[in-house]
């Protein structure tokens, strides 16, 4: 895995529950900030904003009421006086008076109450100013009143940075602290992970180390050191079963199969007896291993192992038999290699599958043992097997249809995915129109010497 | 030679005491893991077989304490399992054997035997056998039967000197194939027969007097052959 896929691991919330919910409790305060920052924004600035419009609006109805209460000429003297006394521009245009302070008058001023805004050079302060501005339509003539907002505009402006400011750091920091958070809560939740592989793997010893009291995890971390206490007093009970069962049945069947082989002597016939019984004693034999293999319980005497020496070892043993059916083993030595495993249990596992194809591929068929270098595969030009019985071939006791009219319990197939498990080898079993393959790699890492 | 058998099971241990007499051994019986290491240690004997899982004593833990008295005895380990532990496996290497239940007798028989013999190995080893008019010299890797050349496979043989060594006594499938392949595992009796009769079919070809009888359900015997035309 490269560094980024694994850093992409680490941040991908598909990956990480704990992380999720750190992204979405980042996403819910944003959003609630949002709204906050937005009310304020209402109550405070809108409500300045809104004051301005009734100030117009007041300032119109005033000077409506002033039209249709005076004259042309004391009209517009009142409104000298209003405008020299009050902070309300009040700009006016009519045929014989003009009166204007301004440098620059838009044509385009909306009548109240709506209003426009623009900036404008106050010649008399020299500076640029913002004005809000409606016009007012009297019998005298349109009036022009505006008043400065600038502050108010610089106002809304800078909550507006503060705000986007505020929500932005804000947001990084629910994530880097949601993130310290998430961390340290996975490191929990992959430390009990790597305890419960651990105990998958056949260490049932392994246990979560905790606190005496705590939180859930620590809860969590009791919870499963008990349940493991408890699958671990049971498999020795049932370690310790299956030993007496063994035990106390090999016993009796001792007896019988010395009594037999005494009598065998003087009654040849008994030696069929004798021949059923070692069948059943093989049986059961093989189910205590795959037991045990299963379990982890048998133990390994890994050596290095050459792989062209076994495979000439086997074909030296199963040869005649392959001779009987007319059919042919053939080797196919790509690249020789060896590997670290039990001699015992590969040299079984090998046979199982090479034995399988002679009872299988059927008279006069092709068998061929590759050597790849890193895996051994076992190739015949048989009839193969139905796709879907392909995964059912490995459990215990199946057999497939044309196995059932031939000898055996439905175990070697069973035995040789346990011994492939228990070194970490790879077991792949396939079927193609040219026949059945099977195949034993190895890991590369693990195993190649 | 003088034997001891520690075997808890009375049946068992009557059937083996009675069969080791009959082979000429002198033996001393035990029926638990006290008894044994008791009479083990007071008395000198050529052969221990040692029943695994043994009342009050654990077989190997006669065996530890045995050796650690200084009792170098030839062990040979009965064993319901086949647990090939690193104790039991240990065992192999130290001249020491197991077995593992039930048995054949001719089977152990045979490992006594074969465990007994092995620290006498000094004397002048032999480099040839012979049985009627068939010759087998293991050092040239050399087969002839009458003066005439036979043509063996390496394992083919490996297996005549095994049966050779053991002419006259039954072998079993198990110890032949451990003995010849030198793997631990019991490949079935067809393909082991496939084995047999080849070998039988090359030395019948080639007018060898002996031959090689096959006891159903025990193994096989090698002997001079009791009819010329066989």
């Amino acid at each position: 895995m490269t560094v980024n896929a694994h850093l992409w691991q680490q941040f991908n919330p598909r990956f990480s529950s704990v992380w999720r919910l750190t992204l979405a409790f980042a996403t819910i305060t944003s959003v609630v900030l949002v709204l906050c920052v937005v009310f304020i924004y209402q109550l405070l600035l809108g409500e300045q904003t809104r004051q301005v419009e009734r100030r117009l609006n007041a300032e119109q109805i005033r000077i409506e009421g002033l039209a249709n209460k005076f004259d042309k000429t004391s009209f517009f003297q009142q409104l000298a006086v209003f405008r020299d006394e009050g902070d309300i521009l009040i700009f006016w245009q009519s045929e014989d008076e003009q009166f204007q302070q301004l440098s620059f008058l838009p044509n385009d001023i909306p009548k109240l109450p709506n209003t426009l805004e623009f900036p404008v050079l106050d010649t008399q302060r020299k500076q640029i100013r913002l004005l809000t501005t409606g016009i007012v339509n009297t019998q005298h003539g349109d009036i022009v009143i505006a008043t400065a907002t600038e502050y108010l505009s610089h106002l809304i402006s800078e909550f507006k940075t503060i705000a986007t400011w505020a929500c932005l750091v804000s947001l990084l920091l629910t994530c880097v602290f949601g993130y310290i958070f998430a961390r340290r809560h996975l490191r929990r939740v992959n430390y009990f992970n790597n305890v419960v592989e651990q105990v998958q793997k056949g260490d049932l010893s392994a246990r979560i180390a905790h606190k005496k009291q705590g939180d859930e995890f620590v809860k969590l971390a009791k919870n499963i050191n008990t349940m493991l206490d408890t699958v671990e007093e049971n498999f020795a009970l049932v370690q310790g079963i299956t030993d007496n069962i063994a035990h106390d049945l090999k016993t009796p069947l001792t007896r019988l199969r010395l009594k037999l082989e005494h009598q065998a002597e003087q009654q040849p016939e008994l030696g069929l007896e004798i021949e059923q019984l070692d069948t059943v004693l093989h049986t059961f034999d093989a189910m205590l291993k795959l037991t045990r293999l299963e379990h982890g319980q048998f133990p390994l005497t890994l050596e290095l192992i050459n792989c062209q020496t076994l495979v000439n070892d086997l074909i030296d043993i199963l040869e005649p038999s392959a001779q009987q059916n007319n059919q042919q083993i053939k080797v196919i030595n790509q690249n020789d290699f060896t590997l670290q495993s039990d001699k015992n249990l590969l040299f079984q596992a090998l046979f199982n599958l090479i034995e399988n194809a002679i009872k299988y591929a059927g008279n006069g068929a092709t068998i061929q043992i590759e050597l790849t270098g890193h895996s051994i595969n076992i190739r015949d030009n048989g009839k193969g097997v139905a796709p879907a019985q392909l995964s059912q071939l490995t459990k215990r006791f199946y057999r497939g249809d044309p196995a059932r009219q031939k000898e055996g319990f439905g175990l070697g197939l069973a035995i040789v995915k346990a011994i492939c498990d228990r070194h970490q080898f790879i077991l792949t079993l396939t079927s193609d129109e040219y026949g059945f393959i099977s195949t034993i790699s190895i890991n590369e890492h693990s195993h190649r010497v | 030679m003088k034997l001891l058998l520690v075997e808890d099971d009375k049946q068992n241990r009557e059937f083996l005491y009675k069969a080791f007499k009959e082979l000429g051994y002198t033996v001393d019986t035990a029926i638990d893991g006290q008894q044994a290491l008791l009479i083990a240690t007071c008395e000198e004997h050529d052969v221990i077989v040692l029943d695994r899982m043994l009342p009050k004593l654990d077989g190997l833990q006669v065996l530890a304490a045995l050796r650690a008295t200084g009792k170098t005895t030839p062990v040979l380990i009965l064993s319901a399992l086949d647990k090939v532990d690193d104790r039991v496996a240990g065992l192999k290497a130290g001249g020491d054997d197991y077995l593992i239940k039930p048995f054949a007798f001719s089977e152990l028989a045979i490992r006594v035997e074969n465990i007994i013999k092995r620290p006498f190995h000094n004397q002048p080893a032999q480099t040839a056998l012979n049985l009627a008019n068939v010759n087998l010299d293991f050092r040239l890797y050399k087969a002839d039967v009458a003066g005439k050349a036979l043509n063996l496979q390496p394992k083919e043989f490996k297996l005549l000197h095994f049966l050779l060594e053991h002419k006259n006594k039954l072998v079993t499938r198990t110890l032949l194939f451990e003995s010849v392949w030198d793997y631990n595992f019991d490949p079935g009796t067809n393909v082991i027969d496939v084995h047999i009769a080849r070998l039988r079919k090359k030395l019948s070809q080639i007018g060898a007097k002996i031959q090689i009888e096959t006891i159903r359900g025990v193994g096989y015997r090698l002997q001079v052959a009791k009819n010329n035309d066989c």
